[in-house]
């Protein structure tokens, strides 16, 4: 025989029990994500896959659409004399494709864009690549070609820091994700954790790309 | 999951840490690269260079000490080493040089992936696996504090930087 409980008494347990769950979840965080969920940053409105060619780090011409078709693509601007952001960003992809099942595994493609085309060779962009994973593409095109594609895709245009040799690249540490439909609908910034990595990937192999 | 990691980075370690070096001050510091007067380095280590010019270094330095003291310049035997912050601005990423790093009195200085580093530039050759970088600080009060940090892999770096950071509940 249970009483109704009164709505006053409702409410405050109601908000009690919001409380308890906002301090649990912490950091402004709603709710937690469902499991379905993508935990990289959604599109409001999805990106096209662009369609360019650029010299790949094997020396040859990459076609972004035609040669990543079929693939989850993982898209990225970097440069080589990065010493901190680019090359953990591509470590961290790295280390969660190697605890992956190939079958997820084989079907991510990583392509790095240099935005150092003066000091980033195709040889350059290889050797670099292959510390963190030999699968990796680098591409390298003019430094026009390389800002028309990320204004294409509402990345900001590569920007140079500092003079003479030690000059510095600024850039958008954004990783895009694009998916079997050929199109992004999410993004990656620098610090997702590895765990939010190996939860996306093989729900966008799979093709589910909800966002929340 | 818009935020990167160093905050939580910067706050979690510094919580670690703190509680580490509790508040007596002055007594043995275990697990220190280096220990100068009030001054102490731990956790100093180098991703192995993915080519023979580049690389970064990392280091925590805690401060028992009751005033506030500076880094002003970091040395290595071969190459050149530049304080750096790393920036974020209307999604434009970069490192904005710095001069000098204040360490708080009791205190701590993180440097960590995707906030503040060390760029090493013309190293001239790989920094290997398994090498270690000597290191020498110089710190306006304490002075020069010289130590070693180890040289690991990138796979190790990431794996560290993900241990130090909370996990959701």
């Amino acid at each position: 025989m249970s009483r109704p409980v009164p709505k006053i008494t409702r409410r405050a347990i109601l908000s009690a029990s919001s409380l308890a769950l906002l301090s649990l979840f912490g950091c402004g965080r709603d709710a937690p994500p469902r499991p379905d969920e993508l935990r990289g940053t959604p599109y409001n409105e999805p990106l096209q896959k662009p369609d360019f060619i650029l010299t790949s780090s094997s020396g040859g011409p990459f076609s972004f659409r035609e040669d990543t078709e079929g693939f989850v693509t993982l898209l990225f601007f970097g440069y080589t004399h990065c010493p901190d952001v680019c090359p953990i960003h591509m470590a961290n992809i790295a280390a969660v494709l190697s605890t992956l099942p190939p079958r997820v595994a084989n079907q991510v493609r990583v392509v790095m864009v240099t935005t150092d085309p003066d000091r980033d060779t195709p040889e350059r962009l290889r050797q670099w690549l292959d510390n963190f994973n030999p699968s990796f593409v680098g591409l390298r095109g003019s430094l026009n070609e390389v800002n028309d594609i990320q204004q294409g895709l509402g990345l900001p245009p590569a920007s140079v820091y500092g003079e003479g040799e030690d000059y510095s690249v600024g850039h958008s540490a954004r990783v895009i994700a694009f998916t079997l439909d050929n199109r992004a609908h999410v993004s990656y910034p620098f610090g997702t954790r590895q765990t939010d990595w190996a939860h996306d990937l093989p729900e966008l192999v799979e093709g589910k790309w909800n966002t929340r | 999951m818009e935020h990167t990691l160093t905050a939580a980075m910067l706050s979690a370690a510094s919580i670690s840490l703190l509680s580490f070096v509790g508040c007596g001050g002055g007594e043995v510091t275990p697990g220190a690269a280096a220990t100068v007067g009030d001054v102490a380095i731990y956790d100093a280590y180098a991703p192995a260079s993915p080519l023979n010019d580049v690389g970064s270094l990392y280091f925590t330095i805690v401060n028992r000490g009751d005033a506030e003291d500076t880094l002003t310049a970091v040395t290595i035997p071969a190459g050149r080493a530049q304080l750096h912050e790393v920036v974020t601005v209307d999604d434009v990423t970069r490192m904005r040089p710095l001069t000098l790093l204040p360490i708080p009195a009791h205190g701590v200085l993180k440097l960590a992936p995707g906030g503040y580093h060390v760029m090493l530039s013309h190293l001239g050759t790989r920094l290997a696996v398994g090498d270690s970088l000597e290191v020498k600080l110089t710190l306006s009060s304490a002075g020069t504090i010289a130590f070693k940090a180890a040289v690991l892999t990138y796979s190790e770096v990431v794996r560290r930087v993900e241990e130090s950071v909370p996990r959701d509940p």
